[in-house]
């Protein structure tokens, strides 16, 4: 199975990442190889089976409507952070 | 013995004796560390003021009588594993400055218990690999045999226990990321439970896989270690509410009536002879130890690799999607307009298989697909998980290979992302179940350069087996040391 | 125009007013400075972990049980992503295919014409955070990440502006008035967009349709709806194919504009959180939930005016806030004199604030003259101050009326006594003069006596003269 450019560009574009041009065409096989290995499974009979999206035996885990008291404060909470007058700063692109 | 050489529970007796102190542990581990890890390459991060400090309140707990079993132990953390103020980096370009603001329930378990973090372990970038290439910032050479690998992804962590760099080490294991490293560098690692240790704190790669475990010296180290990390969390919805966590209570009872099973499918093919032959014979030691071994079957495991990667490279392309160069982090330079931030950013700032395994699980996710794939997937694992359910109603435990293979040279699979997946063929199995395996040190297979690389065996149990895989590995711990 | 008609379903989001959000215990409410009101969860840092809010299910399923849904027995959260930067996470954690409630209704009336509007779901998800464009640059506050929102999408009932508007007074009538939200459009507390295709009358096909997002004013969203009609009937006209697409809408040239985005931006890969676990409800679960929920608006209204003999224009007010009917209801179950209990609480402006009991207290104590009208301002003022027992207040501010007749009888002899003019010109005929003898009374008594009493006692006396 071939993987092709229309495909890359799609997924490129929702994963928000750049498809170098030395990488295209390795990047592109190893894609199209996992994904025959992956399509293995559609041999399996699978019908009647539910999926399992959880492992831990646990529902309704729920936390109680009360605020914490102790809050981290705004200068730790944004330090690393890129800030303006407690604003994070972005690049000035948004319309 | 030197100190560094000691397992914890030489060096807690010590400590209890005041015939050392929290800080002088911690100094000394810190010179083995500046002695050795030039070659090992096993952490990123020494963090030698904090571990005093902590030095200094486990000499207090020891003093006031408030210590336990870990204080004023030295260990070595994942770096996949927040540390308030003390750079994580996941291994990544993309976090290599990053300062967490808080800290992950394990940390606060382990400081609680008075433990001595000496610093932060290298590892495959965001926890994708097995075998430490994939960092973005280093090396790690398997203390064993320095031209291979330490296996990984958490090989910053087996090699910092191996290389006597700490008396024991945290990893996480997605698909075998504790157990497989421990295997190539000789030590022992446990993957618990799914749902016995807080993920609050751990870095997503995979979360419906992830889990933390302890890599140690010794099978009652272990214990104790799992011991003083797993609790219940409130921070965590997949945090188990109640359970009991007196992992040691079996250790030393005989193993008469235990019944282990051999499933046939881990023997075939693609198994390294030596490997093979290292397990069967722990089998027997096994045996002699009392316990009861027979074949058995697990057909199920033929499909857990492809569902495995499927569900893990789809939840990782959403749990690696918050670092776009915002709040946090790489941001590239250069930027016009928002999608280039985003692009930019994130392909200057992951590595291949990071990129490669966020694709593959966008496209598994993506429109027209996610049935073919994902749901697939998440059926298949039902399959499996109710095929080890079949075999657990026989057997107290599964034995079988960590890893295809020993450790192989550095660079020597590296550009072959499909050969390095399979290898995870014995290990994966029991993250898609959420079950526990511990890898058991049992041998060495000579390699043609005369490499001495260590293999292990696993255990696999039900959930909420720890107790027993401890009584069942610390048995072959006794016989088997002795038979070699 | 006429041989078109257009087809219009609606997705509103409203925030519920829960004490913290839906995933971490931050203050949920509207205000603060930038990033003051967020933390390493809703911020979305690595290795952070979501845990849902009790509360938000049981105000969504009630919300749901108040517009006639079946809520769910069994339902789960999913992750939707896209990229934004209002994201932290770059996924939104909401619901896909099992919501907290499906196959609702809501009952609308446009001038005569009675018409049910099906609801196909409701779900619960976070609320993103907001983008601040300074002549600096952009920035972004994580204040609102994580506020929990319910969104609540129409079947494609709606035909015209009026019905829209009409469904969505209806709407915000009902979830207020289950105590969930304050559903205020202004504040940003209920939002709405809008899906609208058209098709010629009579044709019962489905035919694309446009979605016009960020519509924050029911104003805007009558207009928004004509124009889009209009843009669509001329296009369709001049023959050119309509595209699916997102759309805004310019209140100021009235007219709706493309928002371009990307294709398939709108693959969400959606799939199930893997750390949040399923949500059961179960007929216990339902029963209790139920409980909660008071009869609909109309009916109270009716109870009012019908079974306690409330003045319509009375009984409206008091059920234009909830809370305040509720209070109603509850303190007129231990009056006599409902009406009584009304009045004193519509002339207080923070009734809402006074227990039940109280306001029952007082209204029993007027009612039985024990005080006179005036002291019950008095005395909820001294609660509010002290919030000690009305009956300590009263005695302590020396309200209560004199009841004694005894003292009464002599204090209108004195009265008459000392003031033969005003006698004689009653008895002369002047109605009026006996209001002098009862200013006497009042002021011998420091206004105790009970003017009807006094009044009656002054003119049997006279009478015998």
């Amino acid at each position: 199975m071939e993987l092709d450019a229309k495909t890359l560009e799609t997924l490129a574009w929702l994963s928000r990442l750049d498809i170098p041009a030395d990488e295209e065409a390795a990047l592109s096989s190893s894609i199209a190889e996992m994904l025959t290995f992956f399509r293995q499974l559609s041999a399996l009979d699978t019908e009647g089976v539910p999926p399992t999206a959880h492992i831990a035996p646990l529902e309704n885990v729920l936390r109680e409507d009360e605020p914490f008291s102790e809050r981290l404060d705004r200068d730790l909470l944004l330090s690393g952070t890129e800030s303006e007058d407690g604003l994070i700063t972005l690049p000035k692109v948004i319309g | 013995m030197k100190y560094s050489e000691m397992d914890i529970a030489a060096l807690s007796a010590l400590l209890q004796k005041r015939e050392v102190s929290a800080r002088e542990l911690a100094d000394d581990a810190l010179k083995a560390i500046a002695e050795t890890d030039g070659t090992v390459g096993a952490y990123l991060t020494v963090a030698q003021d904090e571990a005093f400090r902590q030095a200094d309140l486990a000499d207090d707990m020891l003093k006031n009588g408030t210590a336990g079993p870990l204080t004023g132990i030295p260990f070595a953390m994942k770096d996949n594993i927040c540390t308030k103020g003390i750079r994580t980096t996941c291994a990544s370009k993309m976090l290599e400055n990053w300062l967490p603001v808080y800290d992950a329930c394990v940390t606060e378990q382990l400081k609680k218990a008075g433990a001595v973090m000496l610093g932060k372990t290298n590892m495959d970038e965001f926890a994708m690999g097995s075998s430490s290439e994939n960092s973005a910032l280093q090396v790690t050479h398997n203390p064993a045999a320095p031209d291979y690998v330490p296996g990984g992804s958490s090989g910053g962590s087996a090699a910092a226990v191996a290389a006597n760099e700490c008396a024991f080490a945290i990893g996480s294991d997605t698909g075998g990321s504790i157990r497989q490293p421990a295997s190539f560098c000789g030590v022992v690692g446990m993957k618990p439970t799914y749902g016995t240790v807080s993920r609050y704190g751990l870095v997503a790669y995979a979360s419906s896989f992830d889990q933390i475990g302890p890599l140690t010296k010794t099978v009652a180290d272990n214990a104790k270690v799992l011991e003083a990390i797993s609790c219940h969390d409130r921070r965590d919805s997949t945090s188990l509410p109640e359970f009991d966590t007196n992992y040691s209570a079996l250790i030393g009872k005989d193993l008469t009536g235990m019944k282990i099973g051999l499933p046939k499918e881990y023997f075939g093919r693609g198994i390294h002879a030596d490997v093979a032959a290292l397990v069967q014979n722990a089998a027997k030691q096994l045996e002699q130890a009392g316990a009861v071994m027979e074949e058995c079957s697990l057909p199920a495991v033929e499909y857990a690799l492809p569902a495995y990667y499927v569900l893990c490279c789809a939840e990782a392309s959403s749990n690696l999607a918050r670092f776009d160069g915002i709040r946090y982090g790489f941001r590239a330079d250069g930027i016009e307009d928002l999608d280039q931030l985003y692009r930019k950013t994130r392909t200057q700032g992951f590595g291949r298989e990071v990129r490669r395994r966020i694709l593959l699980g966008n496209y598994v996710l993506s429109a027209g697909y996610y049935d073919a794939y994902y749901k697939k997937a998440q059926q298949a694992r039902t399959l499996l998980i109710r095929a080890f359910a079949e075999l657990f109603q026989r057997y107290d435990m599964l034995l079988t290979p960590v890893a295809p293979t020993p450790a192989y040279q550095i660079g020597e699979k590296a550009g072959d992302p499909m050969e390095m997946a399979l290898g995870d063929i014995c290990t994966v199995p029991v993250n898609l179940g959420g079950l526990p395996a511990i890898s058991v040190p049992c041998g060495t297979s000579a390699a043609a350069d005369g490499a001495k690389l260590p293999v292990g065996f696993q255990l696999i149990g039900p959930a909420f087996s720890e107790a027993k895989l401890y009584q069942a590995a610390s048995a072959y711990e006794k016989c088997g040391i002795a038979a070699r | 125009m006429a041989k078109y008609e257009s087809v219009i379903g609606l997705e509103v989001h409203i925030e519920l007013r829960t004490k913290t959000k839906i995933f971490c215990d931050c203050p949920a409410d509207h205000g603060g400075d930038p990033n003051t009101r967020c933390c390493p969860v809703c911020m979305g840092m690595p290795g952070t972990l979501p845990v849902l809010n009790r509360q938000v299910v049981e105000y969504a399923a009630r919300a749901g049980m108040m517009l006639n849904c079946e809520i769910a027995h069994f339902s789960k959260m999913d992750r939707k992503n896209y990229f934004y930067p209002d994201l932290p996470k770059a996924y939104q954690i909401s619901q896909l295919d099992h919501p907290l409630c499906e196959h609702g209704y809501i009952d609308i009336n446009v001038n005569g014409e009675e018409k049910r509007i099906g609801i196909t779901r409701i779900h619960i998800e976070e609320d993103a955070g907001k983008l601040v464009h300074t002549e600096s640059g952009s920035g972004a506050d994580c204040n609102r990440c994580g506020v929990p929102l319910i969104e609540i999408v129409s079947e494609p009932d709606i035909r015209t502006a009026a019905q829209a508007k009409a469904y969505l007074e209806r709407l915000r009538e009902l979830v207020r008035w289950c105590g969930v939200s304050d559903c205020q459009m202004e504040a940003g507390s209920m939002r709405c967009d809008v899906n609208l295709s058209i098709r010629p009358v009579g044709d019962t096909n489905l035919y694309t349709r446009t979605e016009i997002k960020n519509l924050n004013s029911l104003k805007h969203i009558a207009a928004a709806i004509d124009a889009e009609k209009a843009r669509q009937i001329d296009e369709t006209e001049a023959g050119r194919e309509l595209v699916q697409e997102t759309r805004r809408y310019d209140p100021e040239k009235d007219k709706t504009y493309s928002m371009r985005v990307k294709e398939n931006a709108n693959d969400y890969r959606y799939f199930p959180d893997p750390d949040l676990v399923p949500i059961i409800l179960t007929d216990d679960d339902h029963a209790r939930i139920r409980a909660e929920i008071i009869d609909l608006p109309e009916e109270r209204l009716a109870k009012y005016i019908n079974d306690l003999k409330l003045p319509e224009s009375t009984a409206k007010s008091l059920c234009e806030e909830p809370k305040l009917a509720n209070l109603y209801s509850a303190a007129a179950e231990q009056v006599q004199q409902p009406k009584l209990l009304a009045n004193l609480m519509l002339a207080d402006t923070d009734a809402v604030n006074i227990p039940a009991a109280v306001w029952a207290e007082l209204t029993n104590l007027c009612a039985a003259n024990k005080i006179n009208r005036s002291a019950p301002a008095k005395l909820i003022e001294a609660y509010r101050e002290s919030g000690r027992e009305i009956a300590v207040l009263v005695r302590e501010l020396g309200l209560e009326q004199v009841q004694d007749t005894g003292l009464l009888n002599s204090v209108a002899d004195e009265v008459i006594a000392a003031n033969p003019k005003a006698v004689a010109d009653y008895k002369a005929g002047k109605e009026a003069a006996i209001k002098a003898l009862m200013g006497q009374i009042m002021k011998r008594t420091k206004g105790a006596a009970n003017p009807q009493e006094a009044t009656a006692l002054l003119k049997e006396k006279l009478a015998k003269m």
